[in-house]
């Protein structure tokens, strides 16, 4: 194993580094949020006198004092779904925002937020997503259906579905439920907005998005965009997707009402239920086969609980697109759609709606080769799809009818097959004996992610040959909390010229710089922030070998022209207390393509974090309610991450070519290990016990039931 | 209240409110950026630190009854031989647990072995979301058979 550390590993575990929650300005003063304790009410009232009594309190806001967040985004159907109250007077989930307490410091406002008088008019809530699609369900929003899309589900379709479908010999339908699932980063969500020049703000921020947030922040409150820097902190305690969660508005708010610097900073168990959510899904699978076995056609019927509101949930629920693409048949079909209910909001995390999917479809295909008695790796072989092949699951939707349109892109590279080869060796070495009592079963399951988003990106960057010798890689990108961007960019600069990243000085991600960057989403950064610093290097070296005198400044903006998609495939050894249900997994490898591997020793890191919030979801992870609406699972006392104890050493190897589309030969690890895991885990236990767990979590009572219905 | 402590070696005096946890007297008081505050109930280890070489979790320990002791932060053993094998295992991804992982091990008494098993039992009130433990077990049996061979 080769490769580096990231450049600041040594700051960070000497307790040298600043996170956002160690920053600290002049005349800062904090908020914090009045949460509604329903999950549905309406407000009737809101009195501060009493919370303005109390000492060092210097505001109170409410939603009259707020305007909604209409950002300039897409359109669905005539109307921007996305626009949504920041300061809810209908809130609509519990712990739902609806005024924020301005105080000189975080107790006051805390001790002041019980004083801010709310009188609630409580309304029937609705948490589940089956209870919110039944008939005569409760409404999640006052006078608004829960099918929140306007044409009802977002569809795809090609070949003759119905045709293969009526003439096929065998038909095989399953149906699966994962929960909602919080990404839990370690680092408290938080913000900090400080007045900036010229009637400005200064937004400090863990986004993943900076010149989009700035763009939307200066539309939402009438600035124009160069008013607003946004500036993201080079350490961030883990992202995951989960940072876009509207808190900077409320602050940019009160910022501007007060004329000081204000810090908003949740506390846990605000930030389970205030941060955003994956999506918790009800997917339906179904088969046509021919008498060997044979995929002739598939269709997948996707429910998706997008919370309170849709934020990017048309967005998400999409990509449950991915593993019905992976396979080649005749004849396809998919319907996606998005269910409001009073859960928490559910947006982008890790994976952004392809682990759900990918647990359905790769648990399906193992029930329909047990049903065929068929090799679960040969089934594979047969019908993955290979390089050339094409990808239906880029394209768009077409926002009027919903109807997906597929850009005809090709799969650039695909190692698969190899993939696979190791996952068979991997699955027939021996596995020794279970504890006493305890079955053992193996399973395994494949999958495909994204490097981008497949459109709409862009990067910029710059390489800046100084007088004095120093050399600078400056980037629209952001990191987003260790995943390696700024030392991905440092390696590659330094490859091009000839450096060891530790002499490149990298700074990211403050508009201030004006290098767009469509931000870090869906595994991109390193292919696509990465091949544009690899271009601005190049060129900075070929004017410096044409003579061009010192400080050379070498700017470049790219967009990537194909999505390279990352492969995985898992295998899983389980182990089963057929007493309690309680499952162990004792062995858990991946072989990943993510084309060349850039940093060996952190891109196997990504991998095997990834994995860990799969394993999280597959056995353990569940935001819980009471039929009340109340939450359970308050903070990580309840809310089961995983421990050291509940993982094996997590193996990853990888299996890759350098991906043709960029010189740079990399694709995306940031997601693409968690999406396999939760089906191979399954597939284990199925085989371990021969019941078949349909219900994410696996956790001993969900297992226990399965073995004793 | 006036609190005060010997923080990583050096005299800390300052105001805090009396019902203050040591995590916000070191934070707040003593602008120390080593202890992090993830869970603020005890159970996540990020905030763990050394009152008079007993590991605790600062963030739910009253700074009263630390006060006028030793206190050891990561600050304490930055660049050791613990932080260091952490580091070249790839065990720091966002790098908010490390501080906490980094104290949990120096605080290890010599019956804890120093293999997988070992750390794994003993890091299990450690959380961390990024890495699947991997590098920083790794880490950790290396930075503990160093610390305990006496390298500086």
């Amino acid at each position: 194993m080769s490769g580096m550390p990231l450049l600041d590993a040594a700051d960070k575990a000497a307790g040298r580094a600043k996170y956002l929650t160690d920053f600290h300005l002049p005349g800062m003063c904090h908020g914090v949020l009045v949460r509604s304790p329903h999950a549905h009410a309406l407000l009737e009232g809101l009195d501060p006198a009493l919370a303005l009594a109390m000492p060092g309190v210097l505001a109170v806001l409410g939603p009259d004092d707020c305007p909604p967040h209409d950002l300039p985004g897409e359109a669905f159907y005539g109307r921007n779904l996305m626009t949504r109250p920041l300061l809810w007077r209908e809130p609509a989930w519990l712990g739902c925002p609806v005024a924020v307490v301005l105080a000189e410091t975080a107790d006051q406002a805390r001790a002041a937020v019980a004083k801010v008088q709310v009188r609630y008019q409580v309304l029937p809530h609705v948490l589940d997503l089956e209870d919110a699609l039944a008939k005569g369900a409760v409404a999640a929003h006052l006078g608004r259906s829960n099918l929140a899309l306007p044409f009802g589900a977002i569809t795809y379709e090609s070949g003759d579905l119905k045709g293969v479908f009526s003439s096929a010999p065998h038909t095989i339908e399953t149906t699966y439920h994962t929960s909602t699932v919080q990404a839990a980063a370690m680092e408290p969500y938080a913000c900090l907005v400080e007045p900036g020049a010229d009637g400005g703000l200064i937004v400090h921020k863990g986004t993943p998005a900076p010149y989009e947030l700035r763009h939307q922040m200066a539309h939402w409150l009438g600035l124009r965009p160069e008013q607003v820097r946004v500036v993201v902190p080079a350490q961030i305690g883990g992202g995951f997707g989960s940072r876009m969660d509207d808190l900077e508005y409320v602050a940019a708010l009160a910022c501007r009402k007060l004329q000081r610097p204000v810090r908003l900073e949740l506390e846990r168990s605000e930030g389970l239920v205030a941060g955003r959510v994956r999506h918790g899904a009800r997917i339906r699978v179904r088969s046509a086969m021919d008498d060997d076995g044979n995929l002739l056609a598939r269709e997948i019927e996707a429910d998706y609980n997008a919370g309170a509101h849709l934020d990017l949930g048309p967005y998400v629920v999409l990509r449950a697109l991915r593993p019905l693409a992976l396979y080649r048949c005749q004849a396809v079909r998919f319907s996606g759609r998005l269910v409001t209910t009073n859960a928490p909001v559910a947006s982008a995390t890790r994976g952004f709606g392809n682990p759900q999917a990918t647990f359905a479809v790769e648990s399906h295909n193992d029930e329909l080769c047990r049903r065929f008695g068929l090799d679960p790796i040969e089934w594979r072989r047969r019908h993955l799809l290979r390089s050339g092949d094409k990808n239906l699951s880029v394209g768009v939707v077409d926002t009027q009818t919903g109807q997906f349109v597929a850009k005809g892109a090709t799969i650039s590279s695909c190692a698969l097959d190899r993939c696979l080869d190791v996952v068979q060796g991997a699955l027939s070495e021996p596995v020794g004996a279970p504890l006493e009592g305890w079955i053992r079963g193996k399973g395994m399951a494949v999958a495909m992610h994204t490097t981008g988003k497949g459109r709409n990106e862009i990067s910029n960057a710059k390489v800046v040959l100084r007088a004095d010798g120093g050399v600078e890689v400056h980037s629209g990108a952001p990191d987003q909390g260790g995943t390696g961007v700024a030392t991905s960019l440092a390696m590659i600069a330094g490859e091009v010229l000839g450096l060891p990243p530790q002499q490149i000085r990298v700074v990211l991600a403050d508009t201030a710089a004006e290098l767009a960057d469509s931000g870090a989403h869906a595994s991109g950064r390193t292919y696509i922030a990465g091949e544009t610093v690899r271009q601005a290097a190049e060129k900075a070296k070929q004017l410096r070998a044409d003579g061009a005198p010192l400080p050379i400044d070498a700017h470049v903006a790219w967009s990537p022209q194909t999505n390279a998609p990352p492969f995985a495939a898992c295998a899983a050894v389980v182990d089963v207390d057929p007493q309690t249900g309680q499952s162990r997994v004792v062995r858990l490898l991946q072989a990943i393509d993510i084309g060349r591997v850039l940093n060996p020793l952190m891109a196997k890191g990504q991998i095997q974090g990834a994995a860990a919030q799969g394993l999280g979801f597959a056995l353990m992870e569940r935001l819980d309610f009471t039929a009340h609406g109340k939450l359970l699972t308050r903070g990580l006392l309840d809310y089961g991450v995983p421990r050291t104890l509940d993982l094996p050493d997590l193996e990853v190897v990888f299996c890759g070519e350098p991906e043709p589309s960029v010189p740079l030969g990399v694709k995306g690890a940031g997601e693409i290990g968690l999406m396999a895991v939760a089906p191979a885990i399954a597939n284990a236990i199925a085989d371990a016990t021969g019941a078949r767990v349909r219900r994410l979590p696996m956790d001993g009572e969900t297992v226990w039931r399965a073995l004793n219905s | 209240m006036r609190w005060s402590a010997e923080v990583d070696g050096r005299l800390v005096e300052c105001d805090v409110p009396g019902n203050a946890s040591l995590a916000e007297a070191l934070r707040g008081g003593a602008e120390n950026t080593a202890v992090k505050v993830a869970c603020g109930e005890g159970i996540c280890g990020a905030c763990s630190c050394l009152v008079a070489g007993e590991r605790v979790h600062g963030c739910i320990y009253p700074a009263f009854r630390a006060y006028g002791q030793v206190i050891q932060t990561a600050a304490s053993f930055a660049d050791g031989p613990v932080a260091r094998a952490l580091v070249e295992a790839g065990g720091v991804q966002c790098g908010f647990c490390t501080p906490g992982m980094v104290v949990a091990v120096h605080s290890l008494s010599t019956d804890v072995p120093a293999t997988e098993a070992g750390i794994r039992h003993a890091l299990a009130g450690n959380l961390c979301r990024c890495t699947g433990y991997a590098g920083l077990v790794a880490g950790a049996v290396a930075g503990l058979q160093r610390l305990r061979a006496g390298e500086p």
